[in-house]
C-alpha cells in the first residue's frame, strides 16, 4: 500500500485541475432554468424530487465552500456546520416574525416560555432583503472573528479542525437551550410561507429548488474562476508551503481570512436555501458528527478540484436520503466503510479511481 | 401538649403516691401505667406513652419491659381484657406486666390501631429505650437515626442516660446532638444558648435550617443574650458550609479531571507522537467501560466471591480491549495516513461510527448496569455538608497512578527513551536505529489502552452506553489544545485547569456556558502560547 | 563599499541555552559573505532573526542604516528587501514555475480583489522568462515544481528571490544535497548574483563551494563572532582549526 502512497500524494501533489468546474456549473445552470421552468410550468418531476434536487444542491454548495479553504488553501474546518447554521436559523426568524405578523401570535416554542412577543432581536426580520443582508453580515463576522484569533496564532492543521469542532459544539450546546429565542430543544418549524407564496405550494417548491441549484451553480463556477486566478495560485502556495509566501512579502494571515470569509459566507447562503426547503432547523444541524460530514464529502469527491467536492456532497446525501429511508441501521456501517475506503486507498477521492486502477494494471496486479 | 417537665413532675407525684404500697400494688401501678395505652383517644394515647417513659427515667419501670410494651402497641398486640393487660403473639398470650401466660381466649384478640399521631411517640419511645435496654446493640445505630427525627418528644433524661451508657460510646456525640436539638426550645435560656452553641459546632445543612427557624420565633429570642448566641451560632454555621462547599467543588473538580486527564493522556501520548488526533478515542473509552462489564458479567456467572473486586480484575481487560481496537486501527488504516494528518481525522471519525454502530447493535442502547462494588458505596462525612465519597476518590487515586506509571515508563524505560526520540526528530531516531513504525504501533496501542482503563475509571460514576465517547471526546480534545503536544505535565495541569474550570463556573451559569467560557479561554490562552502549556521551547 | 545590514549586539535565548550570543556584524553591498561554523555555532538562528521568523532577545538588525528589521514581521521584511532561500528547499509543488515566480513578484498595495483580479503584464512576463533564464529553466516554465529535481528546486527559489530583485539575499546551505555538478552550476548562479546594490549572505558547510563564491568569510562558534576575513587567512587561523577540529 505505502508504495500505492507514494505514487499518489508522495512528495508530488496533485496538480490543480482545471476545465471540468466551470463545465460542471453550467450544466447545473441549464437544471436550475429547467427546474424553474417545470414549476412554472406546472409540469415535470414531482413536488418531492423537486425538493430532494433543492436539498441536495444546497449540501453541494457546502461543500464547493469547505473545498475552497480545504481542498486550496489546506486549512480544514470541521466546524461549517455553524456557518450553515446561521444562515438556517436566521431564514427561519425571518419566517417566523413573518407568520407572526400575519397572525399576531408567537410560535409554539415561545409561548410555551410565556412570552408573548418576540425578543428584540427579531426586530427588522420581516424583510427579506435585510435577513439577506444580516446573513451575510453576521456569518461573515462569526468566521472573521474565529479565523483570525486562529490564523494570528498560527494555529493551523489539525489544530485549527479541533477548535472549529469545538466551536460548533459550544453552539449546539447553546442552541439546545430553551431561555435563547431560537425555539432551543426542538427548534423551529411550521413556516408557511416565503416572500409571499405559501411553501406547501408545488410552484414555491420548485422556485426555491431552481434557485438552490443555480446558487450551486454560481458558487462552482465563480469558485472556479477565483482558484484559477493569482489569488487561487496563493491559496495553493499557502497549501504547499505557507512559510515560503510569507517570506516572499504577502501577508499570510489576510489571504487566509479573506477566503475563511468567503466560505464561511458561501456555507450561510446554503444555509438559508436549506431550510425553507426542509420546513425545520433544529441544534441538530450544529452536531459535531454534521460538520465531519461536510469535509466526509469533499475527501470522498476529491479535494482541490470544486467539481470532486460538488459531486461527493450530490451522491453521498442522495446515498443517505435512499438507506435511511430503506435500512437505516445499514447507513452508518456503509459511510463508516466508503470513508475509510477512500482515505486509505483513494487519497484524492473518488476521483482517484482511474488512476489506482491503472497504477495496479501496469504492476500487473489484479 | 403538654411540656416533658410538667409531666415528669406529675409522674413524680403519681409514683410518690404509689410508692407507699406494697410489693402487689406494684403489679397493679404497672398495670395502670399500661391499660390506658391498649385503646382511646389518640391524646390520650400519647400522654400514656409519655408517662410509662416517665417512669423509666424515675426508675420505677425497667427499658426492657417498657420496650415491650410499646412494641406491643405498635404491632397491635397489646390487649386490654379482664383480669390484666395482655401481648399477643402467634403462638400465646402473656401478661404484659408478669411476663406469666395469660388467658388463652385472647389470642385472637387484636390491639387498637395506632393512628399518624401516636406512632412518632411510639418510635422515639421505643427508639430511646432500645438504646437503654440492650445499649450498643445492633439495632442501637438505627435508633440513633429514628430519634434524630423528633427527638423533641422524648425526655432529654433519658437520652442522657443513653449517652452515659460506656458501650453507647460510640453514639454519644449523636445522642448530645439529638438532645441539643431538644433542647433548642427550652424556656430555660441558659440550656438554651448551650444548645445553640452545640449545633453551631456541628455544621450541617439540617442544623442551619434549625437554628434559622428557632430565629423566626420571636418569643423565643426575645432574650437579647439567646439572639446573640443564635445569630452568632448562624454566622459560624454558614462559615463553616461556605467551606464545605468549596472543599466539596474543589473535590468534585479534582475528580473530573482526573478522569478528564486518563481520557486525555493516550491522546496527547498518540499526537505528539503521530500528529494525529484520534477522533475515536472517546470510543476506545467506551470500550473499555464495556470490556469492565462484561468482565463484572463474567465474574458473577463463575466467581460471584470476587464481583466485589471486579474494577481492579478488570484494568487488564480494559487496557487490552481498547489497545488491541487501537492497534487494528493503526495497522489497517492510520498507518497509511501518517503524512496526510487531516485524513486522519475523517479516518478515525469513520472508525468511531463504526465502533459506536457495533457496539449499539451488539448490546443495544441501554445504559448498562453497574454493581458498584460496597468498598466504593458512600463516603466519608469530613465537615459540614462534605462528604469524599469512594467512587470519586477511586478516580482520583486511579488517575495518580496512571500519572506515575506513565511518567515512569516515559523517563525510566527504553521504550519511553524511544518515543520521546521519535516525538523529537522522527527522521533522527530513524538514523540512529530506532524503529518509528514499531514505536508508533507500541505507543498507538498505549494510548488506546490508556482510553480503556480511562473507561473503566468513570464506569462507577457515569452512564455507560454506546454514544457515551462523544461526552468527553471535546473536553479532552481542549485538555490536548492547552496541554501543548505530549506533554504528561501538561496533559495533567490541562487537565486539571479545565476541570476546575469546568467545576467553579457551572454552579453559577450552568453546564453550558462552563463549556462556552472554558472554549473562549482556551482560545484567548493560545493568543499568547499557540504552542500549549507545557511546549518545549526551542528551534523548531 | 557601503553597509546593507549592521547586526548590532543580537542576543537570542532559548530558556538557558544562548543560540546567539551579543553578536555584531556588518555586511556590505557588492560582496558574496559567507558564514560558517560548526553545528550550533547560531547560523541559520542569525537568519530567523533578520528575517523576522525568531524574535531576538535584544540587540537590533539594520537594513540600509535606517530599517530596524526586528520592529517588524516576516511578510514586511521581506517587502523592505530581503529575501531567504530555506535550508530545504522550499517551492509550491502544485504550481508551475511561472506560477512560482509570479507569486514571488508582490506589490504590497494589492489586496484580495486586486488579486484576484490581476492579470500579468508584459513586464511581468518579461521579468519571469529573464529569471527562468538565469536559473537555467527556460524553456520549462509551464512545468509543474512538483516534478523538479533536489537541484532544480535550489535554483527555482534562489529565482523566486530573484524576482524581488532584493537588496539582501540570504541563502541558508544552497548546495546541500546537490552533485558536484549541480554545485557547480550554483556557484555560477551565486557569483552572478553579486550586484553593486546587492549583498549576498550565504551559509553553508562546504568548505570547496564558500571558498569558489565567499569575497569574505565570517567564522561563528557558539553564537558568537570568531574570526573575520578572507578565506585562505581563515582557513590557516589556528581558532578555526581548533573550533572545526575539536580542542
Amino acid at each position: 500500500m505505502s508504495g500505492l502512497d507514494d505514487v499518489l500524494i508522495g512528495p508530488r501533489r496533485p496538480a490543480p485541475r482545471r476545465g471540468t468546474a466551470p463545465m460542471v456549473a453550467a450544466v447545473l445552470a441549464l437544471l436550475g432554468v429547467g427546474v424553474l421552468a417545470a414549476g412554472a410550468g406546472g409540469a415535470g418531476p414531482s413536488a418531492y424530487v423537486l425538493n430532494l434536487i433543492g436539498q441536495i444542491a444546497t449540501f453541494g454548495m457546502l461543500a464547493v465552500a469547505l473545498d475552497l479553504i480545504w481542498g486550496f488553501a489546506g486549512v480544514l474546518s470541521l466546524g461549517h456546520g455553524l456557518f450553515f447554521a446561521i444562515g438556517g436559523y436566521l431564514v427561519a426568524m425571518h419566517m417566523v416574525k413573518v407568520t407572526f405578523l400575519a397572525t399576531g401570535t408567537p410560535p409554539d416554542f415561545m409561548l410555551f416560555m410565556g412570552w408573548d412577543r418576540l425578543p428584540f432581536y427579531y426586530a427588522g426580520l420581516e424583510s427579506f432583503a435585510y435577513t439577506s443582508v444580516l446573513v451575510v453580515v453576521v456569518a461573515g463576522l462569526a468566521a472573521f472573528a474565529i479565523g483570525y484569533t486562529a490564523f494570528r496564532s498560527r494555529v493551523a492543521g489539525v489544530y485549527f479542525a479541533i477548535i472549529t469542532q469545538a466551536f460548533v459544539y459550544v453552539a449546539m450546546l447553546l442552541m439546545f437551550r430553551n431561555d435563547t429565542g431560537f425555539g432551543g430543544n426542538n427548534g423551529m418549524t411550521g413556516f408557511t410561507e416565503i416572500l409571499g407564496q405559501p411553501l406547501a405550494d408545488r410552484r414555491t417548491v420548485a422556485w426555491l429548488s431552481g434557485a438552490s441549484i443555480l446558487a450551486a451553480a454560481l458558487t462552482l463556477g465563480g469558485s472556479a474562476l477565483l482558484t484559477g486566478s493569482r489569488f487561487g495560485h496563493m491559496l495553493i502556495a499557502i497549501r504547499d508551503d505557507e512559510a515560503r509566501l510569507r517570506f516572499l512579502g504577502h501577508d499570510t494571515l489576510w489571504i487566509k481570512l479573506t477566503v475563511w470569509c468567503l466560505s464561511a459566507v458561501l456555507a450561510a447562503i446554503a444555509g438559508m436555501l436549506y431550510v425553507p426547503q426542509v420546513g425545520i432547523i433544529n441544534p441538530r444541524v450544529l452536531a459535531p458528527d454534521l460538520s465531519i460530514e461536510i469535509a466526509v464529502w469533499v475527501a470522498i469527491g476529491g479535494r482541490g478540484t470544486l467539481t470532486g467536492a460538488f459531486l461527493g456532497a450530490v451522491l453521498v446525501s442522495a446515498l443517505k436520503f435512499l438507506l435511511t429511508a430503506v435500512a437505516p441501521d445499514l447507513w452508518p456501517f456503509i459511510l463508516s466503510g466508503l470513508v475509510l475506503v477512500v482515505v486509505v486507498l483513494l487519497p484524492n477521492g473518488l476521483l482517484d479511481i482511474r488512476a489506482v486502477l491503472a497504477s495496479r494494471q501496469r504492476r500487473g496486479t489484479p | 401538649m403538654m411540656g416533658w417537665r410538667r409531666r415528669l413532675a406529675a409522674g413524680a407525684l403519681f409514683l410518690l403516691t404509689l410508692a407507699a404500697t406494697p410489693v402487689l400494688a406494684d403489679d397493679r401501678a404497672l398495670s395502670e401505667l399500661l391499660a390506658p395505652l391498649c385503646a382511646g383517644a389518640s391524646a390520650e394515647r400519647v400522654a400514656a406513652v409519655d408517662r410509662l417513659l416517665d417512669a423509666v427515667e424515675t426508675g420505677a419501670a425497667e427499658p426492657a419491659w417498657a420496650l415491650r410494651a410499646l412494641e406491643a402497641v405498635g404491632g397491635r398486640r397489646l390487649v386490654c381484657a379482664e383480669g390484666g393487660v395482655f401481648i399477643t403473639s402467634g403462638t400465646g398470650v402473656i401478661d404484659a406486666v408478669t411476663s406469666a401466660p395469660g388467658l388463652a381466649d385472647a389470642v385472637k384478640a387484636q390491639g387498637a390501631f395506632v393512628d399518624l399521631r401516636l406512632r412518632p411517640y411510639l418510635d422515639m419511645g421505643s427508639a430511646v429505650l432500645r438504646l437503654l435496654a440492650s445499649p450498643g446493640g445492633p439495632a442501637s445505630g438505627a435508633a440513633l437515626g429514628e430519634l434524630q427525627k423528633r427527638a423533641k418528644i422524648v425526655p432529654p433524661g433519658l437520652i442522657e442516660r443513653a449517652a452515659a451508657e460506656p458501650a453507647n460510646a460510640a453514639l454519644a456525640p449523636g445522642l448530645r446532638d439529638v438532645m441539643a436539638v431538644a433542647a433548642l426550645n427550652d424556656p430555660d435560656p441558659a440550656l438554651r444558648i448551650a444548645a445553640i452553641g452545640r449545633l453551631a459546632e456541628a455544621p450541617s445543612e439540617r442544623n442551619r435550617t434549625l437554628l434559622r427557624d428557632l430565629s423566626g420565633d420571636a418569643a423565643l429570642t426575645s432574650d437579647p443574650v439567646v439572639a446573640a448566641a443564635l445569630a452568632d451560632g448562624i454566622t459560624r454555621i454558614e462559615r463553616w458550609l461556605t467551606l464545605g462547599q468549596v472543599a466539596a467543588s474543589v473535590y468534585s473538580g479534582l475528580s473530573y479531571a482526573s478522569i478528564l486527564f486518563v481520557a486525555a493522556l493516550g491522546l496527547a501520548v498518540i499526537f505528539g507522537l503521530m500528529g494525529v488526533i484520534n477522533l475515536a478515542q472517546g470510543e476506545l473509552i467506551m470500550i473499555g467501560a464495556y470490556a469492565t462489564f462484561l468482565v463484572q458479567e463474567a465474574l458473577k456467572s463463575v466467581l460471584p466471591g470476587l464481583v466485589d473486586y471486579y474494577l481492579l480484575l478488570a484494568i487488564p481487560f480494559a487496557f487490552a480491549a481498547s489497545g488491541a481496537v487501537g492497534i487494528a486501527m493503526e495497522v489497517t488504516v492510520i498507518r497509511h495516513l501518517y503524512r496526510r494528518p487531516l485524513m486522519t481525522l475523517l479516518a478515525t471519525w469513520a472508525i468511531s461510527l463504526l465502533l459506536i454502530n457495533l457496539v449499539r447493535v451488539t448490546f443495544g442502547t441501554q445504559n448498562l448496569q453497574f454493581n458498584v462494588p460496597p468498598f466504593l458505596n458512600g463516603g466519608t462525612h469530613v465537615f459540614a455538608d462534605f462528604i469524599v465519597t469512594w467512587n470519586r476518590l477511586f478516580a482520583i487515586g486511579f488517575a495518580l497512578a496512571v500519572l506515575a506509571a506513565a511518567l515512569v515508563v516515559l523517563r525510566r524505560t527504553s521504550l519511553g527513551m524511544y518515543i520521546r526520540a521519535v516525538t523529537e526528530n522522527r527522521d533522527m531516531a530513524g538514523c540512529v536505529g530506532v524503529s518509528a513504525r514499531r514505536i508508533d504501533l507500541t505507543a498507538f496501542g498505549i494510548g488506546s489502552g490508556l482510553a480503556g482503563v480511562a473507561g473503566l475509571a468513570l464506569s462507577p460514576i457515569y452512564t455507560v452506553n454506546p454514544a457515551m465517547g462523544v461526552n468527553f471526546i471535546v473536553d479532552a480534545f481542549m485538555v490536548v489544545v492547552l496541554g501543548g503536544v505530549g506533554s504528561i505535565a501538561g496533559t495533567a495541569a490541562a487537565a486539571l485547569g479545565v476541570g476546575m474550570i469546568n467545576v467553579t463556573i457551572e454552579p453559577m451559569f450552568g453546564a453550558v456556558a462552563a463549556k462556552v467560557i472554558v472554549l473562549l479561554l482556551i482560545i484567548v490562552f493560545i493568543q499568547f502560547r499557540p504552542e500549549g502549556l507545557f511546549a518545549v521551547k526551542g528551534r523548531r | 563599499m557601503s553597509e546593507a545590514l549592521l547586526i548590532d549586539d543580537v542576543t537570542v535565548a532559548f530558556g538557558s541555552l544562548r543560540a546567539v550570543d551579543g553578536l555584531t556584524l556588518r555586511i556590505e553591498y557588492g560582496a558574496v559573505r559567507a558564514i560558517i561554523g560548526p553545528n550550533g555555532a547560531g547560523k541559520t538562528t542569525l537568519l530567523d532573526v533578520i528575517t523576522g521568523k525568531t524574535r531576538a532577545t535584544s540587540g537590533r538588525v539594520v537594513l540600509d542604516r535606517t530599517t530596524d528589521l526586528t520592529r517588524l514581521g516576516e511578510a514586511a521584511i521581506s517587502l523592505a528587501g530581503v529575501g531567504r532561500k530555506f535550508q530545504k528547499p522550499s517551492v509550491f509543488e502544485a504550481l508551475t514555475l511561472r506560477q512560482n515566480l509570479a507569486l514571488a513578484l508582490r506589490s504590497p498595495a494589492r489586496g484580495a480583489l486586486a488579486e484576484m483580479l490581476h492579470r500579468p503584464g508584459r513586464d511581468e512576463l518579461d521579468r519571469i522568462e529573464r529569471v527562468l533564464e538565469i536559473i537555467g529553466m527556460a524553456g520549462s516554465g509551464e512545468k509543474l515544481a512538483g516534478i523538479l529535481s533536489h537541484g532544480q528546486k535550489q535554483w527555482l527559489e534562489i529565482g523566486m528571490l530573484l524576482m524581488r530583485e532584493p537588496r539582501v539575499l540570504l541563502l541558508d546551505e544552497p548546495v546541500a544535497g546537490m552533485s558536484d555538478e549541480e554545485t557547480s552550476r550554483t556557484v555560477e548562479l551565486v557569483l552572478a548574483l553579486r550586484a553593486p546594490d546587492r549583498a549576498v549572505v550565504v551559509i553553508e558547510h562546504d568548505m570547496d563551494f564558500v571558498e569558489r563564491i565567499a569575497d569574505l568569510v565570517t567564522v561563528l562558534d557558539q553564537g558568537r563572532l570568531l574570526v573575520e576575513g578572507g578565506m585562505s587567512a581563515v582557513k590557516s587561523d589556528p581558532r578555526v582549526v581548533d573550533v572545526y577540529l575539536g580542542r
